[in-house]
């Protein structure tokens, strides 16, 4: 995720071109291996273990690491050690960035400070920005009033990157009284605490997404893209509503709705921009409590 | 192999299900994108497992299972669901359900939960 929103800023400082940027993100995917890929390598757990809990991450919002130690087949220790093989993708982009010439070890603090100040976060925003772990740096993007949404948009993000993009990222989310969707995929999810939430075109994001989840290459967007991204948006509602009927909330998915025209959800809906591909596309979100 | 029928309200679940259900050997021999037109197309075709979406408009993976096994009381019907339905999960094994199947799709579940429904 911050390996993108680094690359945004240095493209726009000069340091980089959207050309090279894109080249290091490709060299960086080539050199990527998923966590159960390397634990099955080294011994640490069978082909069917690992592809049990690939099936279950269908079914409850949880990473690989966290099912493989409830299961009981690894340890923390184990984890801590793999996620170390693995590299933190935000320093690899870093290195990468040195390795080819883009700017050298002297520079990366002052590149990292001016950063940080363009972007108004703190250094202890830097710290956990540079762990690039999507549970804490989500919160980061949310606002006071936005914060009751993190659950929802930690799923729909952490969702995201296992089946669509490993380098989406947001912007700040907004607190909103209202908002008029054009090109939407929306689903009520109702119950006691149910909610609404949707996902609106803003600039070809929406389009990446249907495309990558739908498994056909969409030009542009009509009831087919939508529907793509309405089942996508049906796969994250569902892992919230699991979660949700943990706490024994009775919550019943109703078929999405494709908005080809425009729409309208009143009162207070929260707004995240989500970017694939450096292509926006918002996440909305309204409780009905 | 086996001949199976779709019933889902939407194209791209239908269109991914078909890929993969075919590239495990099996033969998908029409779609339905409804519950009302699922149970007429049962009638007519008589599948060896029917994929039944849980959630769409006119008449619901649910009712159309009921519907379905009322006709044919060996009929085999693989819901598919999203995770949060646990309620409606349960209405479907009292009705009688072979098998469930959790979106997003993954080949290996398939095929392990359409060789299930055969046996």
């Amino acid at each position: 995720m911050v390996e993108y929103i680094l690359g945004n800023y240095l493209i726009q400082s000069g340091k980089l071109t959207d050309e090279y940027f894109n080249g290091i993100i490709e060299k960086l995917d080539k050199v990527h291996v998923r966590l159960g890929i390397i634990a099955v390598a080294e011994g640490m757990m069978s082909i069917e273990q690992a592809d049990e809990i690939n099936q279950l991450q269908s079914a409850v919002d949880k990473r690989f690491g966290d099912i493989a130690i409830e299961k009981g087949y690894l340890t923390e220790a184990q984890i801590n050690n793999l996620l170390k093989a693995q590299g933190n993708t935000f320093m690899t982009f870093i290195q990468a960035l040195v390795n080819e010439g883009f700017i050298n070890l002297r520079e990366i603090d002052n590149i990292l400070e001016a950063f940080r100040i363009k972007n108004s976060f703190s250094k202890t925003d830097m710290e956990i920005l540079k762990r690039n772990d999507t549970d804490v740096v989500i919160p980061l993007f949310l606002t006071n009033e936005t914060l009751q949404y993190q659950d929802i948009i930690s799923i729909a993000i952490r969702t995201i990157i296992r089946c669509i993009d490993r380098h989406v990222y947001i912007g700040k989310a907004s607190l909103l009284n209202g908002i008029t969707l054009h090109n939407a995929s929306v689903q009520l999810v109702d119950g006691e605490n149910g909610f609404v939430s949707a996902f609106a075109e803003k600039d070809g994001g929406l389009l990446e997404l249907s495309s990558i989840f739908g498994q056909e290459q969409f030009s542009y967007i009509n009831d087919d893209s939508l529907d793509a991204a309405g089942e996508f948006l049906n796969c994250i509602n569902g892992l919230h509503a699991s979660a949700l009927s943990q706490k024994g909330d009775i919550l019943e998915l109703m078929p999405p709705q494709l908005v080809s025209g425009s729409a309208k959800i009143t009162g207070q809906v929260c707004s995240i921009p989500i970017f694939i591909k450096n292509k926006q596309f918002d996440f909305i979100v309204k409780n009905l409590r | 192999m086996a001949k199976i029928l779709i019933v889902d309200d939407s194209r791209t679940s239908r269109k991914i299900l078909r890929n993969i259900l075919q590239e495990c050997g099996h033969e998908v021999i029409d779609e339905a994108e409804n519950g009302e037109i699922g149970y007429t197309k049962y009638q007519e075709l008589k599948p060896d497992i029917v994929t039944m979406d849980i959630t769409m408009p006119k008449m619901d993976g649910i009712e159309c299972l009921k519907l379905i096994r009322s006709y044919d009381s060996n009929a085999k019907v693989v819901m598919i669901t999203a995770a949060g339905q646990k309620d409606k999960m349960i209405e479907a094994v009292k009705s009688g359900v072979a098998e469930f199947l959790t979106k997003p799709f993954e080949k290996d579940e398939i095929a392990h939960a359409i060789e299930n429904a055969l046996k």
